[in-house]
């Protein structure tokens, strides 16, 4: 788009607001604590029992609808 | 070198807006004013009235003829108090970083959380978004309206509202239907409930029928389930971040959280209240859709509070689609780096378009196929949002204690203590309500 006509918006959008300097900006990795690393570790656990647990679900549904 | 970046549509689109804010702001200073609180309010609203969709009104439905006016009322105020906690800290979020919830979890906690919160976040929401046609459906089949034609009439709605390609537009539209969740509460009024009933209710929290069992929990569960789940806290953050919400309108934002908790709580209590009378004349309702409820309720509420009945429940069946739908395409979009925003051109955002509209035509399309597994599909959703719950909150309460991200905007002790209590709680009945619906006699 061309800049002329609106470079009012630079004054109306904060800087981080601009789509370009979001897509520019890059945030990087957090830095883990044992703690986090400990947590993530523990809902990996959990996504892995809880997809046992669907697919219970779903065998079960099945089975019953034959 | 102040002006190093190009501009978009979108930026064009979000800064006509914000001048608005800014002009109101330099005429009136910092305080508070109803004309400024116009402008900012809308996520806030919208995602505690989105909640309120066509399973939820229905739960609170059983719930009144289940339990009748007492423990529920309070308890329905007490999880949208829960809801206002977490949803405020998605306000924050998006105000001071302007980035969406799948983004920043992509981008400080790697790939592989960002691509399983966008991939579950979009398969909870297809799911969902058929148990929100099914609403659609049943609530306009009480009219008599064909299948097909309130199905297409709602993708219908959902596309004219998104096609307008402005945030502003798109919230308003939105809003205004919204607002229409409160049908229920002339329907409450219609059901004359006995004022020191409900007053007492709040007061006491009582009675509750039958006590303690295993019904009671799978209901309160279901309340909760009601009331908080994981889209809500992608969709508010994506919302705020595309209305252009920034640092100084924290303090809106909130009022907005609270305003939308209030009125969704409002409408919540006022079904419970509306479907009393099924539990007064003993009628069991614990199998009842949208349609058979206002059927049942019919005898009590006169034709008019049947047909508000009904179409309450098309409203929230609708208001829902549209924001869940939303955020799907938000989640899609902020994890594979592409333009997320109701703001761009059909051009330039499509897709983030395509993935709103095809999620809303797969799941209007999936309620159409005759002998689709549609009861399937309800009962497996609950279950799989359980699965997206944690991880959703235990990174919303990372992100909101990022020093680096947040800077002075960090959860204060208060904020942590009642953040980590709340999660702790809703994980605990998720996964409990997750196991008794896969295992129904594990109490």
């Amino acid at each position: 788009m061309n800049k002329e006509p609106v470079t009012w918006v630079y004054d109306v959008l904060k800087p981080g607001q601009l789509t370009t300097a979001k897509r520019m900006q890059h945030i990087g990795r957090r830095r883990l604590s044992p703690l986090t690393i400990l947590l993530l570790w523990v809902l990996r656990l959990y996504l892995v029992l809880m997809l046992f647990v669907i697919g219970y679900q779903i065998w079960t549904v099945l089975h019953g609808a034959k | 070198m102040k002006h190093i970046h190009d501009i978009t549509t979108e930026d064009v689109k979000r800064a006509l807006d914000r001048r608005q804010v800014h002009l109101l702001r330099a005429r009136q200073g910092r305080g508070l004013s109803w004309q400024l609180l116009w402008l900012l309010i809308g996520p806030g609203i919208l995602v505690m009235l989105g909640e309120n969709d066509a399973p939820s009104m229905i739960s609170y439905a059983t719930t009144g003829a289940q339990y009748g006016i007492g423990f529920f009322l309070p308890f329905i105020l007490l999880t949208f108090a829960m809801a206002f906690v977490i949803q405020e800290m998605t306000v924050r979020l998006a105000a001071v970083t302007h980035r969406g919830h799948s983004e920043l979890i992509y981008a400080r906690f790697g790939s592989f959380w960002g691509f399983f919160s966008m991939f579950d976040l979009f398969l909870t929401n297809l799911m969902t978004l058929v148990t929100e046609f099914i609403g659609i459906r049943a609530g306009l089949g009480f009219f008599g309206i064909p299948p097909l034609l309130s199905v297409l009439g709602g993708f219908m709605v959902i596309f004219a509202v998104v096609i307008t390609r402005r945030y502003w537009t798109w919230e308003r539209i939105t809003l205004s239907l919204s607002l229409f969740n409160l049908i229920f509460v002339p329907v409450a009024i219609l059901a004359h409930p006995v004022d020191s009933q409900v007053v007492g209710a709040f007061l006491t929290w009582g009675p509750l029928p039958g006590g303690w069992t295993q019904q009671t929990i799978i209901v309160l569960a279901a309340n909760i389930g009601a009331t908080v789940t994981p889209w809500m806290i992608f969709f508010q953050q994506s919302a705020v971040v595309d209305k252009g919400l920034t640092i100084d309108d924290i303090r809106q934002g909130r009022i907005d959280t609270a305003l939308g908790a209030l009125l969704a709580a409002t409408a919540g209590i006022a079904t419970v209240i509306a479907a009393a009378p099924l539990y007064v004349h003993h009628i069991d309702a614990s199998s009842f859709q949208g349609a058979e409820f206002a059927q049942a309720l019919r005898p009590y509420l006169g034709n008019v509070g049947a047909t508000l009945f009904a179409l309450g429940i098309f409203e929230a069946g609708l208001v829902a689609a549209i924001t869940i739908s939303s955020s799907s395409a938000y989640a899609l979009c902020e994890v594979t780096g592409r333009p997320n925003s109701l703001n761009r051109s059909l051009r330039d955002g499509w897709l983030f378009y395509a993935a709103l509209l095809m999620s809303a035509g797969i799941s209007a399309f999936l309620v159409m196929i005759p002998n689709a597994p549609l009861t399937f599909i309800v009962l497996i959703v609950n279950v799989i949002a359980v699965l997206a719950m944690p991880p959703a909150l235990v990174f919303l309460i990372l992100l909101v204690n990022d020093h680096e991200l947040m800077g002075v905007h960090v959860n204060g002790h208060l904020s942590n203590i009642l953040a980590i209590t709340i999660t702790v709680f809703l994980c605990l009945v998720g996964i409990l309500w997750a196991l008794v619906t896969v295992f129904p006699h594990i109490l």
